[in-house]
Parts: structure tokens; sequence; C-alpha cells
């Protein structure tokens, strides 16, 4: 129906909708706080808890039942690393002449090593007095699991890539310890 | 969310061009402003995004100050335990100062005569030892299990690492948990 001229209207007029500008400072706020505390987060942790003495029966038996296992040490000092086992197997990996350490070494020999004794799962650090804490971690990192590289090594499921639950797969020797204390 | 407003203004006809025509387009509004609705999808996307990441995070974990921390490919997220934080310069337990380190090495005023019992983090963890048992007595849902985590700094020699460790160990404090940066994070 055709509107009476006075009462025409060519105006158009502005949006009625929901003004914007608060909610996105306040989603700006929120987005700047997590994103501050999510920097913390690429911490993560080793176990490495200390070796205990075998106090009860049930504790003596369970060490006499290893014998599918093997004694695994390896000794780091500043001229390299001495891998020894109960086997008598034992082999001395040494520092490159521009001071790098042979981790790749160190991690084929403990594969090869695990191939013999698969139920095998702790090893045992020993270190030198100057020993960097950094070459103590990385150590760990060779001994702990299968990288693609190596024989027998597992696709991990890209569900649970880069999660704790993938710590099922691959396993070399997880379960470190430090002597020497 | 819906998507963007809608922009550009009414197109106008130059076909007649009277003084009625001026008034019309004088009174016309354009919009000149930002359009916000796709700005805000854009930043809910990002905010659902970081509050996933948040909501995994099983605890707050802080770096102590003056440390680097070695990096590593483990894995596991960190546990809320007591934190033992050994920099270059000192030790720390829970953010208390317990201990020197002077010359590469925990100062001899702090040390036992044993030689490697560090006395005030010893007398500090017996503490904290004697509170966790306190508490369990009077709530079944705690329990004292022996966890700390170690903040050590990348350069520190065993020399130092070990007198903390064996400390730790003495005091009940078997369940040595290292702290390490995630290689594929950084």
């Amino acid at each position: 129906m055709a509107r009476k001229p006075s009462s025409r209207d060519n105006r158009m007029r502005g949006e009625d909708g929901v003004n914007l500008t608060p909610m996105i400072d306040m989603i700006t706020c929120l987005m700047f706080f997590l994103m501050m505390f999510a920097s913390m987060l690429p911490v993560m942790i080793i176990d490495a808890p200390l070796p205990k003495i075998a106090s009860t029966a049930q504790e003596v038996k369970q060490a006499q039942d290893q014998k599918n296992k093997m004694e695994v040490v390896v000794n780091i000092d500043s001229k390299g690393f001495q891998v020894k086992t109960d086997s008598g197997n034992d082999r001395t990996f040494a520092v490159s002449q521009d001071g790098k350490f042979p981790y790749n070494d160190l991690h084929k020999h403990l594969v090869t090593l695990k191939q013999k004794k698969p139920d095998t799962k702790e090893v045992t650090l020993v270190p030198h007095d100057s020993t960097t804490y950094e070459v103590m971690i990385n150590v760990m990192d060779s001994a702990r699991e299968l990288t693609k590289e190596d024989a027998g090594y597992q696709t991990v499921p890209p569900e649970i890539a880069r999660k704790p639950e993938s710590n099922q797969f691959n396993r070399l020797f997880p379960e470190v310890s430090i002597g020497g204390v | 969310m819906g998507g963007g407003g809608g922009g550009g203004g009414p197109s106008i006809s130059h076909k007649h061009g009277g003084k009625h025509t001026n008034r019309v387009r004088r009174n016309q509004y354009v919009s000149g402003g930002l359009m916000l609705a796709s700005m805000l999808d854009i930043l809910m996307a990002i905010l659902f995004f970081l509050m996933k990441n948040y909501s995994e995070a099983k605890t707050d974990f802080n770096v102590g100050k003056d440390i680097s921390l070695p990096y590593s490919s483990a894995i596991t997220p960190p546990v809320p335990a007591l934190q033992l934080v050994v920099t270059k310069n000192e030790v720390m337990l829970d953010n208390q100062k317990i201990a020197d380190i002077e010359s590469g090495d925990i100062a001899k005023k702090d040390m036992y005569r044993d030689g490697v019992t560090i006395l005030p983090l010893a007398q500090a963890l017996k503490k904290q030892k004697d509170r966790s048992t306190y508490i369990q007595k009077h709530n079944d849902d705690h329990s004292f299990t022996g966890q700390i985590v170690l903040q050590a700094d990348k350069g520190l020699q065993f020399s130092v690492l070990k007198k903390v460790i064996y400390t730790a160990g003495i005091s009940d404090f078997v369940m040595l948990k290292l702290a390490v940066l995630n290689k594929e994070e950084i």
C-alpha cells in the first residue's frame, strides 16, 4: 500500500545490531591472558626415581625373577661414554674431535642391546662429577625410545602422537635412574 | 556465528540532478565503520583453540628465574609436586632460598660434615615431609608420595646435582622428576 507523502522517509537508518566492540575488547584481553600463560607449557618431566635397595621379601623375589633382563650401566665423563652390561659386552664411545658427544652411536648400541634382552627396561647413568646436566638429559633421551631409523620402530597413531599415551610405543630403556649419588 | 555485515553504500543515480536528489543523497547513511563481525569470528576461533590447549594443561608450572632448563624429547606433562630449583647461584625449595652456590659448588657453610648432605635443604625437606605426613593422618585423600620436581640449570655439573639428589634421597623424596623443555614445541 502506498504511503502518504508526509510519511515517506528516504533516510537509510544505521544498523540496529549488537555493539560488538566491548565483546572484542573482552576477547582480546582473554586471548592475551591465555597466550601469556600458554607460553609456560612446553615444560615436561622425566621420571628418574632414585635407586632403591630391595628391603621386603617380595622385592627380593622380584629382583631374582629378572633373569630375562640385563643390567645396563652408562658411565659418562668428559672423554665420552662407556656402556657396561652384566653380560660383559662393554663398549666405549669417545667424544669427537670437535668436542661433540656421540649420542647417535650410543643410541644404536643401546638398540642392539635391547634386541638381545627385550624385557630390559632399566638403564643406570653414572655421570662423572664434571658431567653437565645437559649431557645427562641428552643421554637419557638417547636411551629412552626408538627413533624412526631404528629396526622395530612402530608408527604412533596420529591421534595420540606427542601425547603421554604414546609412551607405550617404541620403548627402549624408559626407566632411567641416576647412579653414583 | 554469522558472517560479515554488509558493506558499501547504495547506488545513487545521477540521472536526475535536482534539489530533491541532492537532499536525498545528503541524507543517505553510508556505513563507514569496520566490519567487526568477521573479526569477531576469527578472534572466537583463536580463543576456543587457546582455551582448549589451556584446559589440557594439568598444572601451572613456573620455571625458576635465572635458570636455563635443558631440552628433551620427553612428553610427560608436569605434575603438582614440591619444586626444587637449582640455579648457578643458589638452591631454592618452593621459591625459598635454601643454600648458596659459590664457585660452581655448594657453599661450605651449607654443607654437613659428611661432604654430601646440604644441611639447610635436608632440614627444609624434613619439614615438608612432616607437614605432609601430618596432613595424611587427618585427611585420607592426601598421602606422602615422595615426589619432587628438580629444575636444574643445564650448565650445572653433576658434582653439585649429586649433593642435591642425595639430600633429597635421604629425606625420603625418592620419586625424582626432572624438569626439561620440550624440543618439539620450542
